[in-house]
């Protein structure tokens, strides 16, 4: 493809410079600043939301700031950054948000390819299926948060009685320490699988077909068909899909707070809840601060890992 | 299945596979359509039959309803969040437009990597410095403010899926356009710009149910006079605050909106979140 080069004027435009009237030069100063002229609200807007908060957060994390207790900040250096890590809370709240985004990214990606093969195939009612399907991608998370509350509920929810009917023990879903992590992995499988679907069918349906032609004739069966032809094929969007969803995983707020608020005593708690709790219930800025810092950075960590991963496959 | 294809005259194997694709499809919709037929049956429900799970059949009772509305203040955070989501979403649009224009047409990649760059960080991480600011200059609790700070979702957003859009646009015709004389403005107003309208409905569309259903920015940065829908939703997290009829009809009444627009607008939508994802 040829590169339009930076700055230059429409070819119409330049033949008619001779016209020189007002209008004619505002637009060929357009024509010529148009790659700043356009991102001039972007680049305004985002440097503010993004820019300074960033700045400002920075500067709050080297600081002992209390809103209550210590309103007069100091210089404290690196405290914030050290003293967490003997915290068990914090500890755990690492340990909760890997796990959570491990098992629920693991859930969607299992249940997302399953489905997705199954869409790729054609039949009627493709797009009745598709409408119901895509609900749970565009439900506001607290509201679907507030029916699976009392799908879990111990006594009266419908998973218990489903159980209970069963002839098994009910389980407490989200108020017992082991179970309440596993509750809420379970919803975010639910809310979040519909997404795998959409990207890996995208994926399905940009398939070359003759492998499988080929593989066909050879006698390969379903089963050698998926592993070897269409994981490999599909690689480049699962990674997609798969690092968009960890991103979302290890962010998730919503479901937690609703549902568990991080309890019973933080067995659910993840690091974006902790930072919530730390800044703005017990309002020590400057850890909370720290904390974020450092949240931000495991974000962009385990995203470089996913996108080498991800190179690593295309060379392949 | 290769038995019966071998045993079955092929009709009959064809109906069969068919009724087969249409169990196994709603096996796996059910559960997803369930949490859904849940959420507005029991917002009919009378809150004493919570206790009684096993019953679906009961008088409807639409007075789960009107409690919502007299005892919560979901209808004033419903109208506060139709005013910031729909700002959010017409700002993030034309920033969106703008720029995806000019990254898809100069091939500005580095403009676009810093934009992915902000849809990584954490709202948390964000929230703590912008609730300082805001509590300086008196930003908290106003309408300003949550637009502003929804405005960190609808740009990015907005940008990166008007890219895919934009570069679907074919170069030709705005170089036609040039030829016949005019400028990359006009080009750009008369060809791009309705060219480009249903990436733009369908990126809208994305922004504002994105921005719509953001419970955490309005959470911190919202207050008494100033709040969202999510934020009042999750008042009813507690079983206790309102019964569990409440707690559904709060909840259907936020979720059936969006579920409307979906199913008018499917596939811009499927278009719009894929290109969003995959590109």
């Amino acid at each position: 493809m040829a590169v339009t080069p930076q700055n230059a004027l429409a070819p119409g435009l330049d033949e008619r410079r001779a016209r020189g009237s007002l209008g004619w030069r505002v637009l060929e100063w357009l024509d010529l600043q148009m790659p700043i002229v356009f991102n001039i609200p972007t680049v305004v807007f985002l440097f503010g939301l993004v820019a300074v908060p960033v700045s400002l957060v920075l500067a709050t994390s080297f600081t002992d700031w209390q809103l209550i207790t210590k309103p007069d900040p100091d210089f404290v250096g690196f405290d914030n950054y050290v003293k967490p890590w003997s915290d068990d809370r914090w500890i755990g709240a690492i340990w909760h948000t890997f796990a959570y985004a491990v098992a629920s990214v693991g859930g969607q990606f299992v249940l997302g390819l399953a489905t997705a093969m199954l869409f790729n195939r054609s039949f009627a009612g493709k797009a009745f299926y598709r409408s119901v399907w895509m609900m749970p991608m565009v439900a506001m998370s607290v509201a679907i948060s507030l029916v699976w509350i009392l799908f879990f509920d111990n006594a009266f929810g419908i998973l218990n009685h489903g159980l209970e009917g069963l002839g098994l023990d009910g389980i407490e879903w989200i108020t017992s320490p082991q179970w309440a992590l596993v509750s809420l992995i379970i919803v975010g499988i639910w809310h979040h699988t519909p997404f795998m679907t959409l990207i890996l069918l995208a994926g399905l349906q940009s398939l070359p077909q003759d492998p499988f032609e080929a593989a066909r004739i050879d006698g390969a069966s379903r089963w050698q068909m998926l592993v070897h032809i269409t994981l490999p094929l599909l690689k480049t969007h699962i990674m997609v899909a798969l690092i968009l969803r960890s991103i979302f995983g290890v962010k998730e707020f919503d479901t937690i707070l609703a549902i568990t608020e991080g309890g019973p005593r933080y067995a659910s708690e993840t690091m974006n809840l902790n930072i919530y709790f730390n800044a703005f219930e017990y309002q020590y800025m400057g850890e909370a601060a720290a904390k974020g810092v450092f949240f931000f950075l495991f974000i962009l960590c385990v995203q470089s890992i996913l996108v080498k991963l991800r190179k690593r496959t295309w060379s392949y | 299945m290769v038995v019966l294809k071998r045993l079955l005259p092929r009709r009959s194997y064809e109906i069969l596979e068919t009724i087969g694709t249409h169990v196994v499809l709603l096996a796996v919709v059910a559960p997803f359509f369930f949490v859904f037929f849940y959420m507005f049956w029991n917002s009919l429900k009378p809150d004493y039959l919570f206790f009684e799970p096993g019953t679906w059949i009961f008088e409807p009772l639409w007075s789960n309803y009107t409690d919502v509305f007299e005892q919560s203040d979901l209808i004033p955070n419903i109208a506060n969040s139709l005013i910031i989501s729909t700002s959010a979403t017409l700002i993030g649009l034309v920033c969106g437009l703008l720029t995806a224009y000019t990254v898809a047409r100069y091939n500005l990649r580095k403009l676009a990597m810093a934009i992915l760059v902000t849809r990584m960080i954490p709202y948390i991480t964000a929230l703590v410095p912008f609730w300082i600011v805001y509590k300086q200059v008196g930003l908290l609790n106003t309408y300003t403010g949550i637009i502003l700070s929804h405005l960190v979702i609808t740009i990015p957003f907005g940008v990166w899926i008007m890219m895919g859009f934009i570069e679907d646009i074919p170069k030709d015709l705005e170089e036609a356009a040039w030829i016949d004389g005019a400028s990359r403005t006009q080009a750009f107003l008369r060809i791009v710009l309705p060219l480009s309208t249903p990436g733009m409905v369908a990126t809208a569309i994305l922004c504002f149910i994105f921005s719509w259903n953001n419970f955490q920015l309005a959470l911190v940065l919202g207050g008494f006079d100033v709040s969202t829908a999510p934020v009042s939703v999750f008042k009813y997290a507690d079983p206790e605050a309102g019964g569990s009829g409440q707690m559904m009809a709060a909840a259907t009444l936020v979720t059936l909106p969006v579920f409307f627009i979906v199913l008018l607008i499917q596939k811009q939508l499927t278009a719009g979140l894929t290109i969003g994802g995959v590109k």
